[in-house]
């Protein structure tokens, strides 16, 4: 170890900046020392390694089980990726007989209904049943082809929505394919991201439960984005739904 | 934001337990709820207990493991594993905000102390190498080993978020005395936990 005066007064530092008690006015002084002082490296690594240590020595405690229920509600709720629920619909998509003529639509609709019930009884308390309502796609210039449904389920505000007629999602080849990214439109506000439409491989509709209730907004828009989705739209719109009736 | 496109859909729960902390943090970081869930399940009782540790409120402590689990959801992609193990990360979070509530309804200015919100360690700290060694009763054995003074130098410091100035008062010391017995405290458990002679000598 360091044997200079210098060395031990920084030690000191180190052992408050370990315990997190550093005051803010010595915090540039240690640093500037530690960049070129490889043994007080090692020490201030030593001495946040054993302040790690101090809440090892509590015995544990068993938190409510309702402090989980509140954080697991959160972050399944506000998350638009819910790919529990996307399986949910492909094992649905598979069941539809071909053979008795649904239209892609009517089909989508009905697995729709059929999976954000299946969704809403395995939540914490299972809804008892209302009308969904339904909802056009609305075509737009850029991809005039595109229709499709959203099924919003008044028990549990969560939607499904289904298009097909998209176009390929284009990109450069050998990068990252661009994805149709879901909007919901407040009315005057900034669209929100709420989904990334995903299809079976099998299929050619795509789909998106979305977990925000869809009533809040105005209307929702899907756009071509770069691979991973964007924070705002960047890309071309390909279809809108209008939720005011 | 949303990820790497087809990865997300290699997460699966029911393998979670082979999931090391660094893919659960990466997975929690890309927005997977499943992942989310297997970290609180792994990490729920330690921080509560820390939260409990410093509020000794179950109220209080349940609020403030909420708003830590959140801002973990929220901030996963900051997560850098180089920086230290989610343990660690985890347990700052969660004490950060604990020592926070702790101080604002006592009304103790925070000014004076550099506390941010889920500060990482500087340099890398490196829990999981002594992990596998250390237990419970090896770490209380040790913190049994120091000076009453130390213990609870550290004690006023780590657990109840008073600042240097703040020990110095509540324990009738100079400042430089407060300092002294910081570093001499975790010298000695570092001694004591790392097995090493280490020939530190009081100044």
């Amino acid at each position: 170890m360091a044997g200079t005066v210098n060395c031990a007064e920084f030690e000191e530092l180190m052992a408050l900046a370990a315990l997190d008690v550093l005051p803010a006015g010595d915090g540039a002084a240690l640093e500037e020392h530690l960049s070129h002082c490889a043994a007080c490296r090692r020490t201030a690594r030593a001495f946040q390694r054993t302040a790690a240590a101090l809440p090892e020595s509590l015995d544990l405690l068993q938190p409510p089980a309702a402090l989980r229920r509140k954080l697991l509600t959160a972050v399944y709720a506000g998350h638009p990726e819910m790919r529990k629920r996307r399986s949910v619909i492909w094992k649905l998509w598979r069941r539809v007989p071909q053979a008795r003529g649904f239209t892609l639509v009517a089909a989508g609709a009905a697995a729709a209904a059929a999976a954000l019930a299946v969704w809403g009884a395995s939540r914490p308390n299972p809804p008892a049943t209302a009308q969904a309502q339904t909802f056009a796609v609305n075509p737009t210039t850029a991809d005039p082809g595109a229709t499709g449904e959203l099924v919003y389920d008044p028990s549990t505000r969560a939607s499904v929505l289904t298009v097909s007629g998209l176009p390929p999602t284009g990109g450069t080849p050998g990068a990252s394919p661009r994805v149709f990214e879901v909007w919901l439109i407040p009315a005057g506000g900034r669209p929100v991201p709420a989904a990334l439409l995903s299809r079976a491989p099998e299929q050619t509709a795509w789909t998106a439960v979305l977990a925000s209730d869809a009533l809040r907004y105005r209307s929702i828009a899907a756009t071509i984005e770069p691979a991973g989705g964007t924070l705002a739209p960047t890309g071309l719109e390909v279809f809108s739904v209008s939720l005011t009736r | 934001m949303l990820g790497r496109g087809g990865s997300l859909d290699s997460f699966d729960p029911e393998s979670s337990r082979l999931h090391a902390d660094p893919a659960l943090a990466d997975q929690v970081g890309m927005g997977s709820p499943e992942a989310f869930e297997v970290l609180y399940d792994r990490y729920s009782r330690l921080a509560f207990t820390v939260a409990m540790r410093v509020l000794s409120d179950e109220a209080a402590a349940e609020d403030t493991v909420q708003e830590s689990f959140l801002a973990i959801w929220r901030r996963a992609m900051t997560y850098q594993p180089q920086r230290g193990s989610m343990r660690t990360w985890i347990c700052s979070i969660v004490r950060h905000r604990a020592i926070d509530r702790l101080r604002s309804e006592s009304g103790r200015s925070r000014y004076e102390l550099s506390l941010e919100e889920s500060r990482e360690p500087s340099l890398s700290d490196t829990w999981n190498e002594v992990a596998a060694e250390l237990s419970r009763e090896r770490i209380r054995a040790a913190l049994g080993t120091l000076p009453v003074e130390q213990r609870q130098t550290l004690e006023l410091a780590y657990w109840c978020g008073f600042s240097q100035r703040e020990i110095s008062e509540a324990m009738h010391v100079p400042l430089g005395t407060v300092k002294g017995r910081a570093r001499l405290a975790l010298s000695r458990l570092r001694e004591s936990l790392e097995g090493r002679e280490e020939s530190w000598q009081a100044q």
